[in-house]
C-alpha cells in the first residue's frame, strides 16, 4: 500500500514570497516601460489609419476575409459528415424484428 | 443494431473553424510578430517606415480578429455538438479536425495571399518561392495526416459524457 500523500498546501510564506516576487517583477517592468511609448494620436498614426481607409479598403478587407469564407464553407459542408450513418437500413429492420420476435403468434417460427 | 454517435460532422465542423482559427494565430503572432518575416499587406505597402508599419499593423489587427471569430463560432459549434447524443465524442476525430483546419488555412492563405495575388510571403527576399512553397507543403501534410485520423474516427461512437459505448445507447425500432 502506497503512502498518503499530503494534500498540497500554498503557506502563507509561500503566499508572501510569490506577492514579493511578482510585485519586483512588475516594477522591473515598469522602469524599462517608457522606453517604449504609443502614439494613438501622432501624426503617423492619423495617416496610417487614413490610408487603410483610402487605400482600397474594401479591396484588401476582401483579400483577408476570402480564406476564412473559403474554411467556412468546407466546416458548413463538412457537418454533414455522417448525419444519416446512424439510421437503419430496412433490411436491417427485417432481421431484427426477426430476432426479437422469434415465434409469431400462432406459435410459429418468424422468419 | 447500430450506436446513434456517428454524426461525426458535428464535430468535425467545429473542429475546422477551431483549427483554422488556431492555425490563423500561429502564423500572426509568430510569423507577423514575434519573427516579424512578413505582415498582411507588406508586400503591397513594405513596412519600412512608421507610416506604413502602422498601416500593416491595422491589417494584421483585422486579420486577427477574423481567427478570433473563427476560434468563437468553433466554440459555439462545439458546444452545440456537447449537447446533441448523435455526436461521437472522439478524441481522434476532434485533432484530425483541428489539424485539418489549420492544414486548410494554410493551403488556402498560402495559395490566394502568397501565389495568386503576392500580397505577402511568408520570407520574402532570396529563396522566397521554397519558403511559400514550404508554406503550403506543410498545410498538404497537416490535411492529410488529419484525414488519417477521421478516418481512423469513425470506429469512435461513444456519445458526450459517457466512457465506453453502452446497450441503452443503441437503437432498435422494431
Amino acid at each position: 500500500m502506497s503512502p498518503r500523500r499530503r494534500p498540497l498546501r500554498v503557506t502563507s510564506l509561500g503566499r508572501r514570497t510569490l506577492a514579493a516576487g511578482s510585485m519586483g517583477l512588475w516594477l522591473a517592468l515598469s522602469m524599462w516601460a517608457p522606453a517604449a511609448g504609443a502614439c494613438p494620436r501622432c501624426v503617423e498614426g492619423v495617416l496610417a489609419r487614413q490610408a487603410v481607409l483610402q487605400d482600397d479598403f474594401g479591396h484588401n478587407l476582401a483579400i483577408a476575409l476570402l480564406p476564412f469564407l473559403i474554411i467556412g464553407a468546407v466546416s458548413v459542408r463538412a457537418e454533414a459528415i455522417g448525419r444519416h450513418r446512424g439510421r437503419e437500413q430496412p433490411s436491417s429492420r427485417v432481421a431484427t424484428r426477426a430476432q426479437d420476435q422469434p415465434f409469431t403468434a400462432a406459435g410459429e417460427r418468424n422468419t | 443494431m447500430k450506436s446513434t454517435a456517428t454524426h461525426q460532422g458535428a464535430i468535425i465542423s467545429p473542429g475546422i473553424l477551431l483549427g483554422a482559427g488556431l492555425g490563423g494565430f500561429v502564423d500572426g503572432i509568430l510569423l507577423h510578430q514575434i519573427l516579424q518575416w512578413h505582415n498582411m499587406l507588406s508586400s503591397v505597402r513594405p513596412p519600412t517606415n512608421l507610416v506604413d508599419m502602422k498601416f500593416n499593423m491595422v491589417w494584421d489587427g483585422l486579420f486577427h480578429a477574423f481567427t478570433w471569430l473563427m476560434v468563437c463560432l468553433g466554440i459555439w459549434r462545439l458546444w452545440v455538438a456537447g449537447q446533441a447524443p448523435s455526436t461521437p465524442w472522439s478524441a481522434r476525430t476532434f485533432l484530425g479536425s483541428l489539424l485539418l483546419g489549420w492544414g486548410l488555412f494554410n493551403l488556402v492563405e498560402g495559395l490566394i495571399d502568397h501565389q495568386i495575388l503576392g500580397v505577402h510571403h511568408v520570407h520574402p527576399g532570396a529563396g522566397q518561392l521554397g519558403w511559400d512553397l514550404g508554406f503550403l507543403v506543410f498545410g498538404m501534410l497537416e490535411i492529410a495526416a488529419g484525414w488519417g485520423l477521421i478516418r481512423a474516427g469513425r470506429v469512435d461512437d461513444i456519445p458526450p459524457g459517457r466512457t465506453e459505448p453502452t446497450v441503452a445507447r443503441q437503437v432498435y425500432k422494431a
